[in-house]
């Protein structure tokens, strides 16, 4: 008798004939396959490469404590080291009225800023760098400094970083569902394949049934075929990132140099590429299998 | 009543088709194994549906068919997968694959069980060289005369070596010399001990061989006797 693995030869053997009969044909369908996997995930590694780079230039986000003027030493420490312990919260910088003072003299490069001014009227601030950089997780911080009878004002610096921030999230979000539409659409194009091949076998697969041979004998090179289909189109599609990867960087180079900035995008690592190329086998498999199977229960003895 | 169980037993058998029709209306028969049976009758008058039903093709609608005591009422997928590798189909319309040699054509039902390819090889060279066909192996069935088509079906049932094998008009639309000669094929198997069940509607043809025959008319048994032989 022929052992499993032998028939699964002869069912993959008999997946690449098919393939192989119709070179064109199955070469488009390939490249629908690559370029409907190619387009989402192209995108998913840009924008995931940006929002990493502008998580990297924005640094941790911080809170601005401005304490009322009325506040003593013993407070400020005291208010600290209760803030210390919050989980949300990584470090604090204390900035006293005169270190205040002082950077804002730098920052303007005048003396006199105090000209006409009788006293300091600056209040003693603390810099509270955030551990997350969640925006909400920031804005009930904020929130939360600010309810203290000391602090007069609490600013959230680095807005620009929040937004970004969002709107990579948001990206990301929109990518998923794009992906997922890609995704519904491969299974569409490889099961309509699939049905054409079986339709077209409709004659050997009613004679095997005849005969004996069991669904998973009729289905096994049909699965292998969907199966064939999306790993060549995951092959292309990986070439086609990697193309589109390779122009993308050569582009922002150009762009960003006059800046003295520099951003590339990473090619996908190993384990992503094979998630990537697992998750195509799996659509394949269940395009083809559902193919097959609408097909069979119709042969079904009634 | 004898003790041993026959091959086939059907009882009060009916089959109805989906659109209503009713084909076969309480068939009582049973075959013993060993028995070289004629289905003889008029067009329509229910012989395929008889064979298909013994093949577990179809199901019936009331009454009960055994197989080797086996009742084929309500059989399981895989228990009626393993029906019909033991049993040998020709069937009316051929059903070969034309876009496969005729030795490919053969060896379909042992790739179905799982042959080896090597004793696959053997045994439809031999199946082949046994309805003579053995200098045909390589060519396409488009290529074979009515008769040799015939021939190659019958190689076919015949690859698995069952122990019944069931063929539907075998003789269809053959000159009767040619008739002659598959219907001497089928008799040299049952010498050998295979049972088998013949539908014809050309009884005259079966007249000349040693067997059973049972006549069908309007999905009901009119006679069931000897042939003249
Ligand atoms: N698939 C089918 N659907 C509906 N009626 C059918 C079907 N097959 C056969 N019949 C009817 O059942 C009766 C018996 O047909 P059949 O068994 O093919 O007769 P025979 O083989 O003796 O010529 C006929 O009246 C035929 O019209
Ligand atoms: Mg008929």
């Amino acid at each position: 008798m022929r052992s499993l693995a032998e028939r699964h030869v002869h069912a993959i053997a008999t997946a690449t004939r098919r393939l192989i009969a119709e070179p064109l044909t199955h070469c488009l369908t390939i490249l629908v396959i690559a370029l409907s996997l190619a387009v989402p995930s192209t995108l998913y590694r840009i924008i995931s490469d940006v929002a990493f780079m502008a998580k990297g230039q924005a640094g941790p986000p911080a809170i601005t404590v401005l304490l009322r003027t009325t506040v003593n030493q013993d407070q400020v420490i005291k208010l600290s080291e209760s803030l210390k312990h919050h989980q949300n919260i990584a470090t604090i910088d204390f900035v006293s009225p005169e270190q205040g003072l002082k950077e804002l003299q730098q920052r303007l490069g005048s003396d006199d800023v105090l000209a006409g001014l009788d006293h300091n009227p600056l209040p003693p601030a603390l810099i509270v760098h955030a551990s997350s950089s969640d925006p909400t997780i920031l804005l009930a911080l904020q929130k939360e400094i600010a309810a203290s009878p000391l602090v007069d004002q609490a600013k959230l610096d680095a807005d620009w970083a929040r937004r970004l921030h969002a709107m990579t999230h948001l990206l990301e979000e929109a990518i998923f569902a794009l992906a997922l539409i890609f995704a519904a659409a491969v299974v569409i194009v490889v099961m309509n394949t699939v049905r054409l091949q079986v339709t077209a076998a409709r004659e050997e697969i009613e004679v095997c049934k005849l005969m004996g041979a069991s669904d998973a004998f009729v289905r096994r090179p049909f699965i292998y075929f969907g199966m064939l289909q999306m790993l060549l189109g995951g092959c292309v599609a990986f070439g086609m990132t990697e193309a589109a990867r390779l122009g993308f960087n050569t582009l922002s180079t150009e762009w960003l140099k006059p800046y003295g900035l520099s951003f590339e995008v990473q090619p996908f690592h190993g384990a992503e590429a094979l998630i990537g190329l697992l998750l195509a086998l799996v659509l394949g498999w269940f395009a083809a299998s559902s193919a097959v199977s609408s097909f069979l229960s119709r042969l079904r003895p009634r | 009543m004898t003790d041993s169980v026959p091959m086939i037993e059907m009882n009060a058998l009916t089959r109805r088709y989906p659109d209503g029709r009713e084909a076969l209306h309480g068939i009582d028969l049973r075959i013993e194994a060993g028995e070289m049976l004629f289905l003889g009758g008029p067009s329509g008058a229910g012989k395929t549906t008889l064979l298909r039903l013994i093949a577990g093709i179809d199901r019936p609608s009331g009454g009960e068919i055994k197989l080797n005591g086996q009742l084929l009422n309500r059989l399981s997928a895989p228990a009626l997968e393993a029906l019909r590798k033991n049993i040998g189909m020709v069937f009316q319309e051929h059903k070969l694959l034309m876009d496969r040699t005729v030795e490919q054509n053969a060896a379909l039902p042992l790739q179905i069980q799982g042959l080896a390819s090597a004793e696959t090889q053997k045994r439809v060279a031999a199946a082949l060289e046994r309805v003579g066909l053995g200098g045909r192996a390589s060519d396409s069935p488009l290529a074979l005369s009515g008769g040799e088509r015939q021939r190659l079906c019958i190689a076919r049932a015949l690859v698995g070596k069952p122990a019944l094998i069931v063929a539907d008009e075998p003789t269809g639309n053959l000159d009767a010399e040619y008739g002659e000669a598959i219907l001497t094929l089928f008799r040299s198997f049952n010498l050998s001990g295979v049972t088998l069940v013949i539908a014809t509607h050309d009884e005259r043809l079966v007249q000349s061989l040693e067997g059973r025959l049972v006549h069908l008319d309007q999905g009901r048994i009119i006679s069931d006797g000897r042939t003249h032989a």
